[in-house]
């Protein structure tokens, strides 16, 4: 296998952008990531873009073609992956495997996703379908999943609803030093421990955002990187795993089998250990979600992530930063780009040009995206190519 | 609401378990095994929610629970509560399903 870099990266204002079409999202992100790659564009061989409710939502399908044509790259191969929240994150592994095993040499990565095109429960319908057909019947919505977990980790191990409001308000800090993020105004514990219960413990602090966003990476071989971008970023593994569809069916509610395994692998290819890793960009569409996540990628004992949140392990300034863009609580969650807008936060610290809240000597970068029910994971680690 | 028997199905060959019918077993692919059998009414509650914003066609709050039946088969089901408290590893008894899935009652 060739070792693989991302050249260039780019993220629009994530936000609710109800005037900015959906195609004009994707060219905005792809167009200034392939000025970041210092690439012309007519050397990408193909595109691979993570959009989850397409046809749902803004009532385009063939996301693929729309994108190639609208780049003026119109014969390139150009194809749409679906896996929900985690789309992003696969297409970004499809292009990765494809440019480690020859098949391309340049190849454009696309997340988008265009949520606030309706009304509330409208929305919750579209995201519901990412679950088990008889699981959304029985009455389960997104919320409702992550609460399940949120009941089983707070009687197992005595994790409390302040933990989880420490996770939203570090999220939120994070995010109101992001300029490219949905939400950039902190909120307080007592507001987010006040606020409206959605699933019980789960009230609407503990929700991520529902967010408009685009980002795109540009990839290509390793040993050509710096003809482009004198700040290549190499991947040093990505791991996929997947879970049980039907909420019912898992073995525990305090764990996620999917990261865990897909974090095993990714440790491997890298070489690296959980405690080489010096920050991480890891699913958190609720706060239980963060603090699972933390723990099943090996970051602390499983169990003690609500202690490590309180005890600030997690912030800008402690031992491991998770979320440092904000997360999908504040940087936003556009379900398709997420994985992908995590990529370009990972390239943005990794190349020290993330402001105020730049972390301090950033190694390995880890990105970690959940999906469906959640039955899949998604695990890339980033670590400079310069 | 139809009478409260909880039927599964469970494959002849290789013992996997369906709360939903179906023409083969997905696990091993055989066809033609799949037999029905009657699952235990008595369960308890592994996790729950109460869900204050939910699907539109339920009255909210709604609470679900992914029940287990007696170590054969796990189900997630809505649970009627009547006011009164509810926890996990709590006893619950199958009381029939409707349009929209299976609903369990405190025991």
């Amino acid at each position: 296998m060739r070792k693989v870099s991302v050249i260039g990266a780019h993220e629009i204002k994530w936000g609710v952008l109800k005037e900015k079409p959906l195609l004009d999202m994707v060219s905005e992100a792809a167009n200034k990531a392939i000025t970041d790659a210092g690439i012309d564009r007519y050397a990408i061989q193909a595109i691979f873009l993570g959009n989850a409710f397409g046809e749902i939502l803004t009532g385009q399908a063939t996301l693929g073609s729309a994108t190639a044509n609208i780049l003026g790259i119109p014969h390139v191969p150009s194809i749409r992956f679906e896996c929900a929240c985690s789309s992003g994150a696969i297409a970004l592994r499809e292009a990765f495997l494809n440019i480690a095993h020859g098949v391309y040499d340049y190849v454009l990565v696309v997340g988008v996703e265009k949520m606030n095109t309706k009304e509330t429960p409208q929305i919750l319908s579209a995201i519901a379908t990412s679950f088990d057909f008889y699981d959304q019947k029985a009455g389960i919505v997104a919320p409702a999943v992550f609460a399940l977990y949120a009941s089983a980790h707070m009687k197992h191990f005595g994790t409390t609803k302040e933990q989880l409001a420490m996770v939203a308000e570090k999220n939120y800090y994070n995010g109101s030093l992001n300029p490219n993020a949905h939400y950039q105004k902190q909120v307080s514990l007592e507001e987010i421990l006040n606020a409206p219960m959605i699933a019980e413990p789960l009230g609407r602090h503990d929700c991520s955002l529902v967010t408009d966003g685009a980002a795109a990476l540009v990839l290509g071989p390793a040993e050509t990187a710096k003809n482009y971008n004198s700040q290549p970023i190499n991947i040093l593994a990505s791991a996929i795993a997947g879970d049980y569809y039907r909420v019912a069916n898992r073995d525990s509610y305090v764990s996620f089998a999917s990261t865990r395994i897909a974090a095993r692998q990714a440790y491997e290819m890298a070489g690296v250990q959980p405690q080489d890793i010096t920050c991480a960009e890891t699913h958190d569409c609720f706060t239980i979600t963060e603090i699972i996540n933390i723990e099943d990628l090996g970051f602390f004992p499983k169990g003690e992530g609500g202690r490590a949140v309180q005890d600030g392990e997690t912030r800008l300034a402690g031992r491991i930063p998770v979320n440092a863009s904000g997360g999908l609580k504040a940087k936003g969650h556009a379900i398709g780009a997420t994985g992908v807008g995590q990529v370009v936060e990972a390239v943005t610290q990794l190349r020290g040009k993330a402001g105020e809240r730049q972390i301090k000597n950033v190694e390995l970068f880890l990105t970690h995206m959940l999906g469906g029910s959640p039955s899949i994971s998604v695990i890339h680690i980033f670590a400079r190519g310069y | 609401m139809s009478a409260a028997v909880l039927t599964g199905y469970k494959c002849n060959y290789c013992r996997q378990t369906y709360l939903n019918s179906s023409d083969l077993c997905g696990k091993c692919g055989s066809t033609a095994s799949l037999f029905e059998f009657e699952l235990p009414d008595d369960g308890s509650i592994v996790t729950f929610t109460t869900v204050w914003r939910g699907v539109d066609y339920l009255p909210q709050p709604y609470t679900l629970a992914v029940i287990d039946l007696g170590g054969e088969i796990q189900v997630l089901g809505r649970v009627k509560r009547g006011g009164q408290g509810i926890a996990i590893n709590q006893k619950v008894r199958y009381a029939g399903k409707d349009e929209y899935g299976h609903i369990f009652e405190l025991s």
